[in-house]
């Protein structure tokens, strides 16, 4: 990730594009504040999808290795439960995002600023929400692990669910003020991936932050572990 | 107790755990739906009233029905519909009213603005609580003209020779009261009409219709109104409370129409590759927007299309999506692209353009103790 920021640094195509923003000179509304709103919300729309999909493919492959009986036969034998086993994978996992999204949050910050591009601090919060959101997803892959313990099928199962997350979100009946009974609660239970990307293009717009995408999508979290406990301690083969 | 026994009360301990925790997961689920069920029907609230006061997008013969539902909260002092001015030359049955053809021969630029509607909107109501002695000033000075601002006034048609006024004005010496503002005024006839004409400046009076405009053209202006509309020209094309025609001229600049080495945003773009656009709006609380634009001739009508569809797509994604408002207002905007015409609707924030843009509105803030809103 640093090696690719650091080429595209470097990039004739983008140092132009850069300078292009930076020479950009509108009337009216469209003033220089504006322009470096716009800017961050589509470095932070990016950075978003970037991390998120290219995390979920690669951690896909971290659990079913680990749950191999006989690999874990002797961890099993220490005082610790199954359960735990499960909640100590999903949090070393998350560990890893979380600080591999916080180096690329940051790398992404310094290197638009480097361009001369001047995007808002909050750009740098951004990580928080994609860890968010990849925990929610992460939670479903390991709960799939432990049903088939395949790092394919894990990588499928991440994928396929952060796609439909993605188009469940952009349906009409997932907008504000759209929602109808039965419908609208089952997209009230669903991860909100779409609108963490919005939350995370309105802290680059520097813009404040809605609570509710992250608290709803830290519950689906937490539930999904939940079941994931249940099913760790009845893997007992 | 057997090992047997041991075995079965720890798997019903086990499942009495597993049962806790399941309900907490089903629990925790159900609290989130229930909160987004329960903004959502928030959201959905405002989203009707919102709605409620878009007035309907402009179409042809609307002046036939009515335009829009009159929302709960709309003001009530609408003034009665008065009917339209009769036309001052019975002459020609089958001819349109003389500010319709003066609007509808050939010009680079010309709007007709129906100024009964829009003083009876909220839009209208705003702006005069905004700027209560401005107006106060226009209709006392049209007051001593002899015209009631409030209920004289039909329609305005402008260009960039003159204008043209149709309201209630028979039999009331409107432009020999203008007229008597001047200095050194010259009357004259022309085609059976009187011309009042200082140095620089000229006025005329067809029965209900008002013509202004400079000396050098009060003629071709008169000619305007009463000489018949083209035949190819269609009287049902001039419709919405606001209908502007352009060919773009004014406003892009034959320069800029050339292709040169600066990329325009793609709005421009699709501006620059038309070679006319009709604008029509209805207003209430809120404004209804429809443009037309005619490529100009090796320009794809598609091709103009994906582009305004795309720059609308990037501007709803600079929209910040906890605004319902916006959202819903958003959620209106189409383009379509008919056989030779590009279709764009957008419904507008009017009132609203004071507090988001941060327009004065002096009349409406709160005065300090002693000091009126209205000079004396």
């Amino acid at each position: 990730m640093l090696v690719t920021m650091f080429f595209a640094l470097r990039n004739d195509i983008v140092q132009g594009m850069a300078a292009s923003a930076r020479q950009f000179r509108a009337g009216g509304i469209v003033d220089g504040t504006v322009l470096a709103h716009a800017l961050g919300r589509g470095a932070a729309a990016g950075e978003y999808w970037s991390l998120l999909v290219g995390s979920v493919v690669l951690s896909a492959l971290f659990a079913p290795p680990l749950l191999e009986p006989r690999r874990n036969t002797l961890l099993l034998a220490q005082p610790i439960s199954r359960a735990d086993v499960a909640n100590g994978i999903f949090l070393s996992v998350w560990a890893l995002a979380v600080a591999i999204f916080g180096v690329s949050g940051i790398a992404v910050f310094a290197g638009l600023r480097l361009l001369g591009l001047p995007v808002a601090p909050g750009l740098l919060l951004v990580p928080l929400l994609i860890t968010v959101a990849f925990a929610a997803i992460y939670a479903g892959v390991l709960l799939a692990t432990y049903l088939f313990p395949n790092g394919l099928l894990a990588a499928v199962v991440g994928m396929t669910t952060l796609l439909a997350l993605l188009v469940a979100g952009n349906t009409e009946a997932a907008q504000p003020g759209n929602a109808r009974p039965l419908a609208g609660f089952f997209f009230g239970i669903l991860p909100k991936l779409v609108d963490l990307h919005r939350e995370a293009m309105r802290l680059g717009g520097d813009a404040g932050m809605g609570a509710f995408a992250i608290g709803s999508t830290v519950a689906y979290t937490l539930a999904m572990l939940l079941v994931v406990r249940i099913v760790a301690r009845r893997s007992e083969r | 107790m057997t090992p047997v026994g041991q075995k079965q009360s720890g798997e019903r301990v086990r499942a009495r755990r597993d049962l806790r925790t399941a309900g907490a997961a089903i629990l925790l689920l159900a609290l989130c739906g229930g909160i987004w069920l329960w903004m959502s029907a928030t959201a959905s609230e405002r989203r009707e009233k919102v709605l409620a006061t878009v007035p309907t997008f402009p179409v042809r013969g609307q002046d036939q029905q009515s335009r829009r539902a009159r929302p709960a909260a709309a003001p009530q002092e609408r003034a009665p519909d008065r009917a339209p001015p009769p036309a001052p030359e019975p002459a020609q049955p089958a001819r349109t009213d003389p500010i319709t053809s003066f609007v509808l021969k050939p010009a680079p630029y010309v709007a007709l603005v129906h100024v009964n509607a829009l003083l009876n909107t909220p839009l209208f109501a705003r702006i005069k609580e905004c700027v209560p002695v401005g107006w106060r000033q226009v209709t006392e000075s049209m007051e001593q003209l002899g015209i009631d601002v409030e209920r004289d006034v039909d329609r305005v048609a402008m260009m960039a020779d003159g204008m043209a006024l149709s309201g209630f004005f028979e039999g009331k010496p409107i432009a020999r009261n203008i007229a008597s503002q001047w200095s050194e005024v010259e009357e004259r006839s022309y085609r059976g009409q009187t011309l009042w004409m200082s140095r620089s400046r000229a006025v005329a009076q067809v029965g209900n219709l008002l013509v202004l405009g400079p000396r050098d053209s009060i003629e071709p202006l008169l000619d305007r109104a009463l000489d018949p509309a083209p035949a190819a020209a269609d009287p049902q094309d001039v419709y919405g409370d606001v209908f502007v025609r352009t060919d773009l001229t004014a406003l892009l600049g034959s320069e800029s129409r050339r292709d040169d080495a600066t990329a325009p945003d793609p709005m421009s773009a699709v501006l620059q590759a038309l070679s006319s656009v009709v604008v029509r709006a209805n207003v209430w609380d809120l404004v209804a927007l429809s443009v037309e634009g005619k490529p100009q001739s090796g320009k794809d009508v598609r091709d103009l299309a994906s582009m305004a569809r795309g720059a609308l797509a990037v501007a709803k994604e600079q929209l910040d999506p906890g605004d319902v408002d916006l959202a819903t207002l958003a959620s209106l905007a189409k383009v379509d692209a008919s056989k030779d015409a590009l279709l764009i609707d957008l419904a507008l924030p009017g009132s609203e353009l004071f507090d988001k843009l941060h327009f004065p509105c002096p009349g409406a803030e709160p005065q300090a103790p002693g000091v009126s809103a209205v000079a004396p």
